[in-house]
């Protein structure tokens, strides 16, 4: 008796849970998702400027960053399933 | 003081500045002190008035002295080269095409010779005191000399601002993972090259304020004493040692005629240069007859260089 209680109260804690990982917490990782992909792109974006035609006063000095950012990006459009992307001198 | 282990030769195009980093070089080197002398002139002389071929490498010549004419060109595509090898491991073979793009793009933004420049340089000064007493810049003309005594000072806010973005960045980053269980506490290799960058140049500035002294050489021509003074202003603003200008082809007191005449408007240079330079001593070269190119007819000029105490 006492454990069939114990087992609903859990069943109704868990949906509980559920309920509440989708409506607050799961759009709130998102939010926190997008913001680090947003950050990462900005970075991207100032070492590789000019790929975007604006000149870079520290381009010589980050030269070394760019096989790292370019495989970040190859391994991003992967995991959203492209298995190519952008033109080629982009990506891949 | 102590001698500075780096001397910088500075000065508007065509009053003698690799003659005289030259003469500095073979002065040093006779004295036994392991010396390079360096040019960073994109139109390089040095090989002509050492008279010898010279590359980016140093070579020794026969008196002991070393020289080079450093280029940023080539600088440039060794370390595009450097880059692209060491990603060949670290990154997918199918994005290389796309890193050598963006390689090659990035080598080729305005400012990368002068980077460039400025990073072979940098390894250089490192070598000073483990492979070098004496390393001597036979600089390019005033306004170019400046922009690369400066660019460590320009760029390090840069790089600073840059491995922010990727901290802040990588702390977005881990929060994420730390709510999906997955922990990412692997050191950063962007943001440890950033690092390392930023430390070179900060030691870099720094040894050029502590190790380095620039000397001016200039004509005694009014024009070249203006432009003179704004590179001293320039220099002493950005904290840099300002050794004994040196006055290149003065006319010597007991000249007539024309020359006299150009020994009175001299005069009233030189006591400018006297007044502003006051507590260093000022080197006056005298107009020579003959034109000082290959070691033996430099003698002339490391003698009187020695005698002015350098």
């Amino acid at each position: 008796m006492n454990a069939e209680r114990f087992a609903r109260l859990r069943a109704a804690w868990r949906s509980l849970e559920r309920y509440h990982d989708e409506l607050f917490v799961a759009p709130w990782r998102a939010g926190l998702q997008r913001e680090a992909r947003r950050q990462q792109d900005t970075l991207r974006a100032l070492v590789m400027l000019e790929s975007l035609g604006v000149d870079n006063p520290v381009a010589y000095e980050t030269l070394d960053l760019i096989p790292h950012l370019v495989a970040d990006l190859h391994a991003w459009h992967r995991r959203m399933g492209d298995e190519e992307f952008g033109d080629p001198g982009v990506c891949c | 003081m102590t001698p500075p282990t780096l001397r910088f030769l500075g000065g508007k195009g065509g009053v003698g500045k690799t003659t005289l980093a030259a003469a500095v070089g073979l002065l040093e080197s006779r004295r036994g002190l392991r010396t390079l002398v360096v040019s960073t002139d994109p139109a390089h002389s040095l090989g002509d008035v050492l008279s010898c071929d010279l590359g980016d490498e140093p070579r020794q010549l026969p008196g002991g002295l070393w020289a080079a004419e450093l280029s940023g060109e080539i600088q440039a595509r060794r370390r595009v080269e450097q880059v692209a090898h060491d990603a060949a491991d670290a990154v997918p073979r199918e994005v290389m095409p796309a890193v050598r793009q963006h390689l090659q793009r990035a080598a080729d933004s305005p400012g990368t010779v002068e980077s460039a420049l400025l990073d072979r340089l940098t390894e250089l000064i490192e070598q000073v005191p483990r492979h070098w007493d004496r390393l001597v810049v036979d600089s390019a003309p005033t306004g170019h000399m400046l922009r690369l005594l400066q660019l460590p000072d320009l760029l390090r806010p840069w790089i600073e601002g840059l491995a922010r973005q990727r901290e802040r960045a990588r702390g977005a980053d881990r929060m994420v993972a730390g709510m999906l269980g997955r922990s990412d506490d692997e050191p950063d290799p962007l943001l440890q090259r950033l690092h390392q960058r930023r430390d070179r140049m900060q030691r870099l500035a720094h040894r050029l304020r502590s190790d380095a002294a620039v000397h001016l050489v200039l004509l005694p021509e009014r024009l070249a004493w203006a432009e003179t003074v704004r590179a001293a202003d320039a220099l002493a603003a950005a904290g840099l040692r300002l050794g004994a200008p040196v006055v290149n082809r003065v006319v010597p007191p007991d000249e007539s005629g024309l020359l006299a005449q150009r020994r009175e408007q001299q005069d009233a240079v030189l006591a400018q240069v006297r007044h502003r330079f006051a507590a260093d001593a000022v080197v006056e070269v005298p107009l020579l007859g003959g034109e000082l190119v290959g070691a033996t007819e430099l003698g002339e000029l490391v003698a009187l260089l020695d005698r002015a105490g350098w």
